[in-house]
């Protein structure tokens, strides 16, 4: 565990010291892939989808309907917020607000077509399922060919999760060389990779903790670091006038 | 054998880039570095001899319950 760990955060370190250009040209090619692994998993489980699974539609209750949605809101989306580090380094500003907007939106809509897609195949035991798109994929079997596809899921997860890492890293790094005027990032990142993997050993002494954390907790205490900071840095910058004239570059 | 290797990398990082900031002169980086790579380190020693460490989540849930007022 603790090698895996290591080598997870060793290659993140290794992205975030060389830029969010690296970074971002890595995400390029992982992301696509990505897409193209959820396209392939979701076409060959067509013979596998029960559209009976989506009903009945529309009986959620709003109290329970509004839970979800602040849920899904907290993680994923609002983890986006993150990208307010990467932000300032960008080359061309002027597409800042619709390259964010396409992001989500692609993103919304893939993760709409996986939960779809997982709701039709697993039906109501996707409530016990802690991975559904692995369970989802371990369905697929093409003549007994084609099977054992659920490999392509894991290593989504894994290429998601290095992207995710090195953005964290970069951002967290990068943020506090900012707060503390330092000259550069760089010297930081070992030192955060080796307390974000004693945070990873530490955190969670099992996967049931893991997943009651972040059904029941993370939605109430991210929405603090998600929108409360960066509404009070934006008010803090209002009051002080920022960004001066003539100082914003 | 784990203690000795955490010695050992924690060393190899400090002279490495400690040395580096020292020779720049860029003190304020120095002091930051210092202040995580220490930490890291006292972490990572203890983790090392199997003491167990507070868990921050667990932390977490407790005071995010207090707040809530254990509706969650």
């Amino acid at each position: 565990m603790l090698v895996i760990l290591l080598l997870f955060g060793g290659v993140a370190a290794h992205a975030a010291w060389h830029g969010i250009e690296v970074i971002g040209r890595t995400a390029e090619l992982l992301v696509i892939a990505a897409i193209l692994t959820v396209i392939l998993t979701t076409s060959l489980l067509f013979p596998e989808f029960n559209m009976d699974n989506l009903r009945p539609a529309l009986t959620t209750p709003l109290p329970e309907l509004l839970r979800a949605g602040h849920g899904v809101a907290a993680f994923p989306f609002a983890e986006t917020v993150v990208f307010l580090f990467v932000f300032p380094y960008l080359n061309r500003k002027q597409k800042l607000r619709r390259s964010v907007s396409l992001g989500l939106a692609l993103a919304a809509l893939v993760l709409l077509l996986v939960s779809l897609r997982n709701i039709v195949v697993l039906g109501p035991t996707l409530r016990n399922i802690t991975y559904p798109s692995f369970q989802a994929a371990r369905q697929i079997s093409i003549a007994e060919i084609i099977t054992r596809l659920e490999v392509l899921v894991a290593i989504n997860f894994l290429s998601m999760g290095f992207i995710k890492l090195a953005v964290l890293l970069y951002a967290s790094t990068i943020g506090t060389a900012q707060a503390f005027k330092l000259h550069s990032y760089k010297h930081l990142i070992l030192p955060f990779m080796i307390l974000m993997v004693i945070l990873a050993i530490t955190g969670f002494s099992n996967l049931p903790e893991n997943i009651e954390f972040a059904q029941e907790i993370w939605p109430v205490y991210a929405p603090f670091f998600q929108v409360g900071i960066p509404l009070l840095t934006l008010a803090v910058a209002a009051i002080r006038k920022l960004p001066k004239r003539g100082a914003s570059e | 054998m784990m203690l000795l290797l955490v010695v050992i990398a924690f060393t190899l990082l400090g002279l490495l880039q400690g040395l580096a900031l020292f020779r720049q002169r860029h003190w304020r980086d120095l002091a930051v570095f210092g202040a995580l790579w220490g930490v890291a380190l006292v972490l990572s020693i203890l983790i090392a001899l199997q003491v167990p460490l507070p868990r921050l989540f667990v932390a977490i849930s407790r005071l995010v319950r207090t707040i809530i007022g254990g509706s969650l």
